[in-house]
Parts: C-alpha cells; structure tokens; sequence
C-alpha cells in the first residue's frame, strides 16, 4: 500500500466523474436559477396569466402523454392499463356542437380558450366565475397528467 | 407554483427516462417557457392557439382505440 493515491484509481474515470458532476451541477444548483417565475407585468390580469399557463401546461403535457401511449397502444393497454384508460378517457369524443364531436380534452381546453376570450372582453364577475371553474377543471387534469408523465417514462422495458 | 416544483423533479427523472425522451425534454421546455410568461397573449397568440387546438382535431394521439373488428 506505498505510495498509494485514491486519486490514480480514478483517472480512467476522470473524465466520466467530472462530466456525471457537471451534470448534476448544472441540475440541481444553476438550472433551477433559469427557472424562476418571471415578474407579472403591470398591466397584465393575473387570473389570465395564471390560466394561459395553465392552458400551455394542459397543451405540453397531453402532447407528451398521449404521444406516449400511442407510440405503443398494445404495450399500455396490457401492462399499464389505469394509463391507457385515463388517456382514452381524455380522447373520449363528446359533443361540442349539434353536429361535430371533439376528444373531451380538445373540448376542455377549446371552452377554457373561449371562456378566456369572453372574459378578456367583458371582464365581469360572471365571465371570472365561469372561467375560474372550467380552467379549475383543467388544472386538476393536468395535476393528473403530470404524475402519469413522471410514472410513464421511466419504466424498465 | 407547482410547474416549477414539476421541472425540478423533472430534471432528477430525465436521467431514467426511458419512453420518450425527446417528448419528455419537450415538456420540461415548455414548463420552463410557461413559467416566463409576463404578460397576457395578444389577439394573434390567442388565436394561434385556437387554430392549434382545432388541428388537434384528427392528430392521430388524439384518437381513440379503434374497436377489434
């Protein structure tokens, strides 16, 4: 044991080692600095804010989801059945018309758009009040789809 | 806010994901772009997103099972 480093056992994985700790330093110490919440706007309606980002989570997050399933429907329907159910549950079509049907989370996020849009026009207690409830619907959805996104995508196929 | 607690965890996953990995980066991107919005959309921006939504419409993902025949 002369003469013995610890550290000449670990040049062959110098590079490896310094790369793995750049990389866990990068994610836990200086990406969650880019991350912060940006400043609201002075004119800006906080309550639209909030629910466009809501809408724009809803979109990125049903993206991923769905395209997820459906990239192996067989493969989610036999192994992770409550998954694939809860995303036929969201491509449900329900009517949005007399004539024309919609998957039922098109639906949603397409009466969030209108409502914000009615809203952004006449911005009375009524228009707030319906509003807070539909995009209310589709936060808690979307809470749902994030945790399906986080268990969805590190299985050991 | 919960999306950026979402991106945290996020980035502690991405090393296991296995399924969908560009999707997942997506996703992480978009919660990151979501939590710098400033201001409210404009009349375009609100109406790009209808007419995405609308094109959503026959986006195979978007589609149920075909029942067996």
């Amino acid at each position: 044991m002369k003469n013995f480093k610890l550290s000449r056992l670990l040049i062959p994985f110098s590079g490896a080692i310094t790369g793995i700790a750049f990389g866990w330093l990068i994610a836990s110490c200086i990406l969650p600095l880019f991350t912060g919440c940006a400043t609201l706007d002075p004119n800006a309606d906080p309550f639209v804010v909030r629910t466009e980002q809501v809408q724009k989570q809803a979109d990125a997050t049903f993206d991923f989801l769905l395209g997820v399933d459906n990239a192996d429907r067989g493969f989610w329907r036999t192994n992770a059945p409550a998954f694939h159910n809860f995303c036929e549950y969201l491509r449900t079509p329900i009517p949005v018309s007399p004539t024309h049907n919609s998957p039922r989370i098109l639906a949603i996020e397409r009466n969030v758009q209108d409502l914000k849009v009615q809203y952004k026009d006449n911005r009375s207690a009524g228009n707030s009040n319906l509003l807070y409830q539909i995009s209310s619907e589709l936060r808690l959805l979307v809470l749902q789809g994030n945790s399906w996104s986080n268990i969805v995508s590190t299985p050991n196929r | 806010m919960e999306a950026a607690g979402l991106i945290q965890i996020g980035l502690q996953v991405l090393p296991l994901v296995t399924t969908g990995v560009t999707e997942f980066i997506a996703w992480l991107e978009a919660l990151r772009t979501n939590l710098r919005q400033s201001g409210e959309w404009t009349a375009e921006q609100d109406a790009a997103f209808t007419a995405a939504l609308a094109a959503k419409e026959n986006d195979p993902r978007y589609q149920q099972d075909t029942p067996p025949a």
